[in-house]
């Protein structure tokens, strides 16, 4: 028999009162205020025996040097904190405040970045999980699947080799059958590439009067709605958290997003219907969004009219944020009902951290002659030094974007032989029946079913893009999609393998069983 | 100079407008609509021993568990109408419905019998309408399939005759909403399982893919082709508005209980039974199967946890069922009443209940939105139209070898004796397999003479909407493909609806060939992925002719000669130019498209680019630039605007123009250090008048001023041209649509794989 389960939550802002860099795409915007909150949310459980504490940031990815500010603040503040078992997963918003160093371009527009804001997020974030920690108390939790259609697949595959009539577009993709965010209204258009998963692993917390205190919602979408905003929003998360409290209280939401790397919040087909769903569902929402949308540069100088057209597409996008959110909400309400039926107050906790090897993406030296060549090319091009500040970020951002990934292919040719396997923390997690396995990637789907279909649990929720010491992110890819090609599968974007895909399997597998 | 990058990128990146509907043709609630709708319904549960089909052994039916139906909705409006009728059954056989035609011509001979669209829902536990000619050892009293065929019929033909005559002025609304229903039932591993997972000759041979395949294995990789949660729906409302019944279309052939001794319409009972409870006992329902020959309800992977979700959530329904079981035929003599709370059989009823379930929340769901928008006088057209298919071709080979292993089968054994039921289950499934080796030698040879199938595809349109037909298990991509192609705003695909040309069968895609596994193999591909394709181009067409554009289906690239001429055109001149037309819609809120035509001619000094350019609809109002909008401004794409791309290699050059004679001329040369600078060419020149339906413009383009880096052939060009329609309606609604003449995605400037241009000399 276990020990009785302690349960906290905290939760801190992540909107500083600054501008923050927002990355996410290839040229990099500068926060002009915040448009729904983004936070960093945290749920501790122990038992005395073992912990985890889980935190979700609103943000594209965390960096590995923010977890170890997390932690040494953690670890100088609340020694009882094991830093080690600290998951941080970054919701996916391409949305958040940037955790990165950007780089060398002239900056056109000020703005805190790099260290500085790593240090206010790394405060916030610790305060959350001391929060969480000194509030936890006994409780039980309970757990269960559902539906709900979050992410559509995102890798249209046609029959012809598409990066031939596209032509090349260095630093960014190489395209072949796959294309990322394809036209499907092509002649050629033959199949999403892994189509997608529409289930919903929910992990609910009680206190000791069985009422519900939060939830780790775990779905396979990378929160990317209105991804090219230049305003901080946590995308349908805000939505979810929002319903949430309206229905159960001021509630804890960790979300996390299961393996995702081929999917996304956008539809590929049925893109008339979908803004028909959301004018006759949602006129209220669309005006109150037109009312007061999401800004952008230049915004102020637009004629009415022009103001209306720029934000018709964010409109759209918020619209999908809050269909995907009434979908989450309705699964964590059907689950809830027959799930909490059976709610356990001392389920085993058992918290493994590992590091484990994993096979480097490997490319012929072709290849790396070619990139250094458009790396040389990139590098001859000139940044843009004077003019309207906003062109010069985002041609300056995008050129440094392209320099940055010709040029770490030809690094990475570089390890291929010294460092063959790249080293990759991995946290796996046994609560009662169920399990948590990490990753820091942007994970393709298959991998999830194989660790799922595999796994002696009942449910294994599988959590992307979870920062550790050896590093965060990138895609990994599986064999179709390296052989389909396309923006997410390509050496531009992968660094590990798909064979070392099927290792973090393995490996992931093989840690569930043991602590079965 | 003005830089441009960030505006132009986004000329043909999604255009999301917010337009309303309620000012199209389609929308306006006349005082009397012209749409008229009925409902009509007949059990289809023969009595007697009716053989159950849908294994490869026979079952004979121990009574009905469920009501199984046929549900028949009319839509008519005088001068087209389309009758769809949904069967509880695998697959309906072309005698039911020949036969059912007959009747209806003879007793209601205004009832349109071409326009009848009947679908099997697949469900397992279903009357078989098949011929059944028992030519095994045998002991069990088996009702004849003739005289099933003729008690369907005329069921069928009873309902088809009720919702004729019962039809009254009515509306129709629809919308799509997401239930999950199906799950990918083709599992992919990462090594060839043919050796490791025998299927068993007769059934099917397996490869990287075996259905149904174990996934808790190390050499799991995924599932083929995933899922699809869409659904799609179309509700039908009498004339005060009430809510009379509903087509449902999900990917999910209706399998739960599939191996049944009892009638049992599977899911589609359970939501009719919610409906019901809702809406009234009279609502109809149209249950279709959309495209889901590698989808099933069944999940393969979580399946603990399916377990314990319907011990939570449905424990009293187990409970009552376990008490009550559906009937079984005794075996020695014996009933097996023994059903185990956690037993297949009930976690298969409480499958049904979950999907009902959720079927149910999305109409609920879709419903609440969908139903502000009625409409009682949709355009109603409805086009049937054989189609040849190329036969699935496979070699010599396994002709062969299936011969080896038919003369193998030959000497297993029929049982001769014993109890009567495992008589019967043996040997009936030794029968299937053997049928199916012998059918692949009949089908190579006759593939030899007649390399293509015949088969009739139904296309109907109602409104913005479509429904295409086929009589496949038809995989789910390709409903990906006619769905992500079509010009409607949602086309319901329709499996396994009857041809009286013959019956259905998986078609599977390459991917699936390649991957073999049950229905990927040539036991059960009558059609090839290549036929499989056909069938989408060819229902692209159907539904491009319904919408009344054009096709949207052009060779890419394109080779276009252009005609030299003396100097600046005239009109006789323009006569004998080329004209390029029928773009691509990229994005549109358009029903119907607007016209567009280009045509091209040169003098070797200037290429003249003439563009003709309608709207939707006549009385539209073309939005044009602003008066006060300088030349070259870089937002010029934002209003009613032609863009032409001309280019070599890396190279090119783009001119966005406008009525008004807005013209903005951008170079996208690979020499230039910051893309889509603009150019401002000297010696351009344009002009342009409104006409009476829109507008027209000719553009002149200096050809000696076009530099590209790298050699080509001299008057060779890449070329493509898209438009930005933008235009108003008398009730201000404001109508978009983006097209482009060749296919183009990613950066609009990378014309170098697109069409080609010769100058004749």
């Amino acid at each position: 028999m276990a020990a009785q389960l302690n349960i906290g939550w905290g939760k801190r802002s992540l909107a500083p009162e600054f501008p923050v860099p927002i990355p996410g795409q290839f040229y990099m915007r500068v926060s002009l205020g915040t448009y729904t909150p983004v936070l960093a949310s945290a749920v501790v459980l122990e038992n005395g025996e073992d912990q985890v504490i889980f935190v979700s940031c609103d943000m594209v990815s965390v960096v590995p040097d923010l977890l170890l500010k997390v932690q040494a603040l953690l670890a100088a503040e609340v020694p009882e904190i094991q830093g080690e078992k600290l998951i941080i997963n970054a919701t996916h918003t391409h949305a958040g405040p940037g955790s990165l160093d950007l780089g060398d371009y002239p900056r056109s527009v000020e703005m805190k970045e790099g260290e500085e804001v790593r240090i206010f997020l790394a405060r916030q974030i610790a305060d959350a999980v001391k929060e969480a920690w000194e509030k936890r108390a006994p409780g039980s939790i309970a757990y269960g699947y559902g539906f709900a259609t979050t992410g559509h697949s995102r890798r249209v595959i046609y029959m012809d080799d598409i990066g031939q009539r596209l032509g090349l577009r260095p630093g960014i993709a190489i395209d072949g059958h796959g294309k990322m965010y394809g036209n499907t209204n092509d002649d050629m258009f033959a199949s999403y590439e892994a189509g997608t998963d529409p289930f919903i692993n929910l992990f609910y917390t009680f206190d000791k009067d069985e009422k519900l205190t939060g939830a780790v919602v775990n779905v396979p979408c990378p929160s990317q709605t209105g991804e090219n905003a230049w305003v901080l929003h946590a995308s349908f998360w805000h939505n979810v958290r929002e319903k949430l409290a309206a229905k159960y209280g001021e509630i804890g939401v960790v979300g996390q997003a299961a393996a995702a790397g081929d999917l996304s919040p956008r539809q590929l087909h049925y893109r008339a219907a979908e803004l028909r769903r959301y004018q006759l569902k949602y006129p209220e929402k669309i005006a109150e969004y037109m009312a007061n949308p999401m800004i952008f540069p230049g915004y102020e100088n637009l004629s009415p009219e022009d103001k209306k057209r720029a934000c018709e597409n964010s409109c759209i996008e918020y619209m999908r944020a809050e269909d995907i959110a009434n979908r989450i909400v309705a699964a964590f309400d059907e689950v809830l009902e027959w799930a909490s039926q059976e709610k356990f107050t001392a389920p085993e906790l058992k918290h493994e951290v590992r590091v484990v090897d994993l096979q480097r993406r490997m490319f012929p030296r072709e290849m790396m002659e070619e990139e250094k060549k458009n790396h040389e090319n990139f590098m001859n091009e000139e940044m843009m030094l004077e003019g309207d500040k906003w062109d010069q970020l985002r041609h300056n951002s995008l050129l440094n974007s392209r320099r940055v990934r010709c040029g770490s292919v030809v690094k990475r040719y570089e390890l291929q032989e010294e460092q063959p396997a790249i080293p990759s923390d991995i946290h796996v997690v046994k609560i009662g029946n169920i399990a948590f396995a990490t990753n820091r990637f942007e994970l393709y789907m298959d991998y999830m079913h194989r660790i799922q279909a595999r796994s002696p649990f009942e449910q294994t929720f599988i959590v992307q893009l979870v920062t550790g010491p050896n590093g965060c992110g990138s895609y990994l890819a599986t064999v179709r999609g390296e052989e389909n090609k396309g923006y997410s599968a390509s050496p531009y974007c992968n660094q590990v393998s798909p064979q070392g895909g099927q290792e973090l399997v393995e490996e992931t597998l093989k840690i569930l069983k043991e602590i079965k | 100079m003005k830089k441009c990058a960030a505006t132009v990128i986004m000329l043909f990146a999604a255009l999301f407008l917010l337009p309303s509907c309620a000012s199209t043709q389609e929308c306006k609630k006349s005082a009397a609509g012209t749409l008229k709708v009925g409902w009509g319904r007949r059990s289809i549960a023969m009595k007697g021993a009716v053989p159950i089909t849908g294994q490869f052994f026979m079952r004979v039916a121990q009574g009905a568990y469920t009501p199984v139906e046929a549900s028949a909705l009319v839509l008519e409006d005088s001068k087209d109408a389309v009758i769809f009728v949904s069967c509880d059954v695998v697959s309906v056989n072309p005698k039911v419905l020949i036969a059912a035609k007959e009747l209806l011509k003879k007793e209601l001979p205004a009832v349109p019998v071409e326009k009848i669209i009947i679908n099997a829902t697949h469900t397992h536990a279903g009357p078989s309408t098949h011929d059944n000619v028992i030519t095994y050892p045998n002991k069990v009293d088996i009702v004849p399939g003739e005289k099933v065929q003729k008690f369907i019929a005329r069921q069928i033909a009873d309902a088809v005759k009720e919702a004729w005559q019962s039809r009254t002025s009515g509306a129709v609304s629809y919308g799509y909403g997401f239930a999950t229903t199906g799950h990918s039932r083709r599992t992919i591993y990462l090594k060839d399982m043919g050796k490791k997972v025998k299927a068993g000759t007769g059934i099917a041979v397996n490869g990287h893919c075996v259905m149904y395949g174990n996934t808790a294995t190390a050499d799991f990789a995924s599932y083929e082709a995933g899922t699809d949660t869409f659904i799609n729906l179309l509700y039908t409302f009498d004339a005060q508005g009430k809510l009379s019944g509903a087509v449902i279309n999900v990917p999910c052939p209706a399998q739960t209980s599939e191996t049944a001794w009892a009638y049992n319409a599977s899911f589609w009972h359970n939501v009719r039974e919610k409906l019901a409870a809702r809406y009234g006992r009279k609502i109809g329902v149209i249950a279709q199967s959309a495209a889901a020959g590698d989808l099933a309800p069944r999940q393969l992977h979580y399946k603990d946890a399916e377990k314990r979700r319907y011990m939570l959530k449905y424990r009293e329904l187990m409970e009552s069922y376990v008490k009550n079981p559906m009937a079984r035929p005794a075996v020695n003599g014996v009933v097996d009443k023994n059903v185990p709370l956690d037993s297949n059989e009930v976690i298969e009823l409480m499958r049904a209940e979950d999907i009902a379930n959720r079927i149910v929340a999305a109409f609920d769901e879709v419903l609440s939105w969908a139903g502000k928008e009625k409409f009682d006088s949709p355009v109603l057209k409805h086009q049937v139209k054989t189609l040849r298919l190329p036969k699935n071709d496979f070699p010599k080979a396994i002709v062969l070898d299936e011969q080896r292993k038919h003369a193998a089968s030959m000497k297993e054994r029929f049982k001769t004796s014993g109890d009567p039921i495992n008589m019967l289950v043996h040997n009936s499934r030794l029968n299937s397999r053997r049928r199916r080796m012998a059918a692949i030698t009949t089908r190579y040879e006759q593939t030899q003479k007649e390399p293509y199938i015949l088969t009739d595809v139904h296309a109907v349109r109602i409104g913005n909407i479509a429904f295409a037909t086929n009589r496949f298990e038809l995989f789910l991509d390709y409903q990906h493909r006619i769905q992500g192609r079509s010009p409607f705003e949602q086309t319901f695909i329709v499996q396994l609806t009857v041809d009286p040309k013959g019956t259905g069968s998986y078609l599977a895609t390459e991917r699936g060939e390649k991957n073999k596994g049950y229905s990927a193999t040539p036991y059960s591909n009558q059609v090839s992925f290549k036929g499989g394709q056909v069938l989408v181009n060819e229902t692209v067409k159907m539904l491009y002719a319904l919408n009344d554009r054009k096709t949207a289906l052009r060779k890419n690239p394109a080779v276009i000669t252009v005609p030299k001429v003396k100097g600046a055109p005239g009109a006789a001149d323009w006569a004998k130019a080329p004209r390029l037309k029928d773009l691509s819609v990229i994005t549109t809120n358009l029903l119907q498209q607007a016209p567009t035509t280009l045509r091209l001619l040169h003098d070797g000094k200037f290429l003249y680019v003439k563009a003709n350019c309608g709207t939707a609809a006549k009385g539209d109002k073309v939005l044009a630039p602003p008066v006060s909008m300088v030349q070259r401004d870089g937002s010029l794409w934002q209003y009613e605007s032609i863009e032409f791309f001309i280019g070599r290699n890396k190279d090119s050059y783009q001119f966005i123009f406008a009525p008004g004679g807005k013209l903005a001329d951008y170079s996208h040369s690979a020499a230039d250090k910051v893309s889509g600078v603009t150019w401002n060419s000297r010696k351009v020149w344009l002009t342009t008048t409104f006409t009476a339906d829109g507008w027209e413009g000719v553009l002149a383009i200096p050809l000696d001023e076009l530099a590209f880096t790298g050699k080509s052939k001299a008057g060779e060009y890449k070329f493509n041209f898209g438009r930005n329609a933008f235009s108003q309606k008398a009730s201000g609604m404001t109508s978009r649509e983006t097209g482009a003449y060749l296919p183009l995605d990613g950066p609009f400037k990378n014309i170098a794989n697109c069409g080609t241009l010769k100058l004749a000399r």
